[in-house]
């Protein structure tokens, strides 16, 4: 990571300023039909159609317990590739794709905003704003918690 | 530690699927040495596999995978021979050298040098040959025998016939060379001209030449060869070998050369000092012809069997081989064109529905009429190329069954009881989605069978059976699926042990088991939790139970059912789809949302007034031809909320707070954004209007040898689905066995009917 010049998609969430390395982003898309798988875990928004492919949506509002918001005209889905694994997330906005040079960039332990530190990468410095870039790993990752066991059924 | 191999790494791919075939080969017909060592073939083939592994391991470096398999092939010599008759302890041996093998196997796949170490397994087979007093073939470098075999095979023999391309016409020796043989020849040595045909289409002709030189140096002395050992080594090779060897007899040189894989043909003919003579420098001039081109390729090989006088000879290698037309193909491409057949049924759906509903819309119009006719056409191609493609990937169970003998073997061994395996239906083919999966439940079925079904021999002596108990394995076809049995001839399971034991452990409560008839008391089996061996053995009791299996068999939507005779046996039967990619599933809907349920389980769609429900026993059922049909909810078992449903425009803009309860007219209303109060909970489900329907829709399905109905919301109908799994990313969510995309491009849920109802069952048997 050091030493390159790093291109992240900043976009809105809550009202709060994230960003994605863009090697992990294939594409934006607008909000469209999911389908709500029941038993999954709260965030998961549901499945779409990405030609062909079927793909979850989750909601990282709700996975980062940030207040919710309506979707508006602005919400978009950031379709995330790790790998072989495909997840599309839902944010309030995007806003620009922008170059982070490697000096603006700081490891993520020194400052956490509201959002649980282990999501996080790293903290860049975009246009004098503090802006946490996400760890894709973290976001694909799935990871019961005691109440998504119970959701799950497997606490029974 | 690292390993190096002398080989590219294509050339270890080459190596590795030839290695898997005959170490597999070894696996599957080894532990038949022990009832049939007298089966020449079966020893002839066990011998070839372990001798062409040998030739193969030493060709890539891997000195010890070629001592184990030296080794192996004294031993299984000393019995083609007759000299060894391998008892079970003796098999025991080779079992570990087979073992070893697949170990040593693994090292050149992650060229990470294992700590296995099989000196003793080496020591042990050494010993058992030199015990009836075999001895070893030297390994290649040892010093050569004295050859002498005595002249009494040779120069009287019948001449090559001059002019039909004799070897020595293709093989022309140098002045030194001849006064050799000349020399050997005089000394009453023998003196054996080699020809080697190897089939065209052999993907390591380097390996095959290699061991053809090694394996004629190992019995003869080798005076010359085209190519050279130098130009084996350095791969430059033909599919034609030549040698000119001195020692042994005509028989055995053809015997060893075609011993060794891939010779099409071979050709062994005395040095005639006829022959020596007129150096045939001639003779090699008119016959410049490329040797391979030459080779007379056998239409039936019957007809070169050594003629009565043995030389020359000329010997099929193998027993009637048509030339195959087969190709080799990547499993992985194979499921791609799998995925690939499946996205095109999608979209041919998609054709079909969109046709239909332009016939709808506009009514009757030419370009619909032509746009009708395309896609019945396409529909067509694709359902032939899907059945095309299915039956590519259909494969005979036996790769599957072929590992239980030895499994059943060692088990039965270690228990101390005596079995008899029979497998039956072996060849029965289905799809490579299923064949991978059902190894497991079967490993299951099967240690249960030979753990808990058989019982040891003296209580079979006092129930005055045979002390060897009878195990069997089949599969057959019947309609789309398949079905597998495991079937002991043991003890049985008694419904009232089983009742008692599940009371005990708390499973079902004395009064549940009071009211409960053998054939429900049976089932306990597969409840969770439980096990009927009085002890635990580290065969079958670790941990997981029969449940499990019964959700593993289920998850490939298929059942498993029991049938039990106190005293005479059990028998599981497993019945499964011939394929997991493409199958026919009925859509029902819930809400706005669809549902995909496999026709495997489903028995008949029903239509009921609302007041033909009966409550029994705190249960819903319905009456159904003098049946009682037990109801459930599918809304109830998905856990979702009645009267409640999500939208499918779930993350649209949701009706504002005061209309969720009032203005229910649909769910459509569009809000203006701005709304930011309202949360994701409220948009992800809203109120139905409440509908007072008095028809219902159920589904019967069929779950074990019972039926159950499954109220729906509504009834949509049949149609094929491409299975696709549910994204890692969501977990292991119940009562999902998958998804899948419909024909107008909605992704649909498939659900896992058995799971859902097992647990709803669970739950109540709790209760």
């Amino acid at each position: 990571m050091a030493g390159e010049l790093q291109q992240v998609v900043v976009f809105d969430l809550s009202g709060e300023i994230y960003a994605l390395d863009i090697i992990y982003v294939n594409e934006i898309i607008r909000i469209q039909p999911v389908t709500p798988v029941p038993g999954a875990a709260d965030y998961i928004e549901g499945l779409i159609n990405l030609r062909g492919r079927v793909v979850p949506v989750v909601d990282l509002r709700k996975r980062f317990g940030l207040p919710l918001r309506a979707i508006g005209e602005r919400s978009r889905i950031i379709v995330v590739q790790v790998s072989d694994d495909i997840v599309g997330a839902v944010v309030d906005a995007v806003s620009e794709v922008v170059n982070v040079a490697p000096d603006m960039v700081e490891p993520a332990a020194k400052v956490v905003s509201g959002v649980d530190a282990e999501y996080i990468r790293t903290i860049a410095k975009i246009e004098g704003h503090l802006v946490a870039v996400l760890n894709p790993d973290k976001i694909l990752e799935y990871t019961p918690t005691a109440e998504e066991e119970v959701v799950l059924g497997t606490a029974e | 530690m690292p390993m190096q191999f002398d080989a590219s790494e294509e050339d270890l791919k080459v190596w590795l699927a030839e290695a898997d075939e005959q170490i597999e080969l070894l696996q599957n017909d080894v532990i038949r040495l022990e009832k049939d060592y007298d089966d020449a073939q079966l020893v002839a083939g066990i011998f070839r596999a372990a001798h062409t592994l040998k030739g193969s391991s030493a060709m890539i470096g891997h000195a010890r995978m070629a001592e184990l398999t030296h080794a192996m092939e004294s031993v299984f010599g000393a019995v083609r021979d007759g000299k060894l008759k391998p008892t079970s302890d003796i098999v025991d041996v080779i079992l570990q050298g087979v073992d070893g093998l697949n170990a040593f196997r693994q090292e050149v796949v992650t060229k990470e040098q294992s700590d296995v170490d099989l000196t003793d397994t080496v020591n042990a087979l050494h010993h058992i040959v030199e015990e009836v007093g075999g001895t070893f073939a030297r390994m290649p470098g040892q010093p050569a025998p004295a050859a002498a075999e005595g002249p009494a095979a040779a120069p009287s023999a019948a001449p090559a016939v001059a002019g039909d391309g004799g070897i020595l016409a293709r093989l022309p020796l140098l002045d030194d060379e001849r006064e050799a043989i000349k020399a050997t020849v005089e000394a009453g040595i023998p003196v054996w001209l080699v020809e080697v045909n190897f089939k065209p289409d052999s993907e390591w002709l380097a390996v095959r030449s290699f061991q053809v030189l090694t394996d004629l140096s190992n019995i003869a002395e080798l005076l010359k060869s085209q190519p050279t050992a130098e130009e084996v080594e350095a791969e430059k090779v033909n599919v034609q070998l030549m040698a000119v060897v001195a020692g042994s007899d005509a028989d055995k040189i053809a015997q060893t050369v075609n011993s060794v894989e891939d010779v099409a043909l071979s050709r062994v003919d005395a040095y005639l000092a006829a022959a020596f003579a007129q150096a045939p420098a001639a003779e090699a001039a008119k016959d410049l012809v490329p040797a391979a081109s030459q080779a007379p390729v056998p239409e039936s090989p019957k007809q070169l069997e050594p003629s009565a006088t043995k030389t020359p000879v000329e010997v099929a290698a193998r027993p009637p081989e048509k030339m195959a037309q087969n190709v080799r193909v990547d499993v992985e491409r194979l499921d791609n064109l799998m995925n690939l057949v499946g996205e095109l049924v999608i979209d041919r759906n998609r054709l079909q529905q969109i046709a239909l509903q332009l016939e709808t819309d506009l009514g009757v119009h030419d370009a619909i009429d032509a746009l009708n006719e395309a896609a019945q056409h396409v529909g067509r191609i694709t359902d032939e190329l899907q059945e095309e493609v299915m039956r590519i990937r259909m494969q005979p169970i036996e790769s599957v069954f072929n590992k239980f003998p030895r499994l059943v073997r060692d088990l039965a061994r270690k228990l101390g009881k005596s079995v008899d395996f029979v497998i039956e239906g072996k060849e029965t083919e289905l799809d490579r989605s299923v064949i991978e999966k059902i190894d497991d439940p079967i490993i299951h079925l099967l240690r249960n069978a030979v753990d808990h079904g058989l019982e040891m021999p003296d209580e079979r002596r006092a129930a005055g059976k045979s002390e060897t108990g009878l195990i069997k394995l089949s599969a057959w076809h019947e309609e789309n699926h398949i079905v597998i049995a495991v079937q002991d001839d043991g003890h049985g399971i008694d419904p009232e042990k089983l009742k008692a034991s599940a009371v005990r452990k708390g499973i079902i409560t004395q009064e549940v088991a009071d009211r409960m008839d053998d054939r429900a008391a049976v089932e306990l089996i597969f409840a969770a939790g439980f096990s009927t061996a009085a002890k635990t053995t580290d065969v079958s009791g670790r941990g997981v139970g029969m449940d499990i299996v019964r959700a593993n068999i289920e998850k490939l939507s298929g059942f498993v059912t029991i049938e039990t005779a106190v005293g005479r046996g059990t028998r599981f039967l497993v019945k499964l789809p011939l394929t997991l990619a493409i199958i026919r599933a009925l859509l029902v809907g819930l809400g706005g949302q669809k549902f995909a349920i496999p026709m495997a389980t489903v028995v008949e769609t029903l239509r009921f007034e609302a007041q033909d429900v009966r409550t029994i026993k705190m249960h819903e059922a319905i009456q159904l031809r003098g049946r009682i049909l037990p109801l459930v909810s599918l809304r109830e078992l998905l856990r979702l909320p009645p009267l409640l449903y999500p939208a499918p425009e779930l993350l649209l803009p949701a009706p504002s707070d005061h209309a969720s309860g009032s203005n229910g007219s649909n769910g459509d209303g569009q809000e203006p954004e701005g709304d930011q109060s309202s949360g994701m909970e409220d948009m992800a489900f809203y109120l139905a209007r409440p509908r007072r329907s008095h028809k219902m829709f159920v589904v019967a399905v069929r779950l074990g040898d019972r039926q159950m109905g499954l109220q729906v919301d509504s009834l949509i109908g049949e149609t094929e689905i491409v299975i696709k799994p549910l994204s890692r990313f969501l977990g292991d969510v119940r009562g999902i066995a998958g998804v899948t995309i419909l024909g107008d491009g909605q992704v649909a849920i498939i659900v896992d009917i058995p799971s859902l109802v097992n647990r709803v069952m669970q739950e109540q048997l709790l209760a």
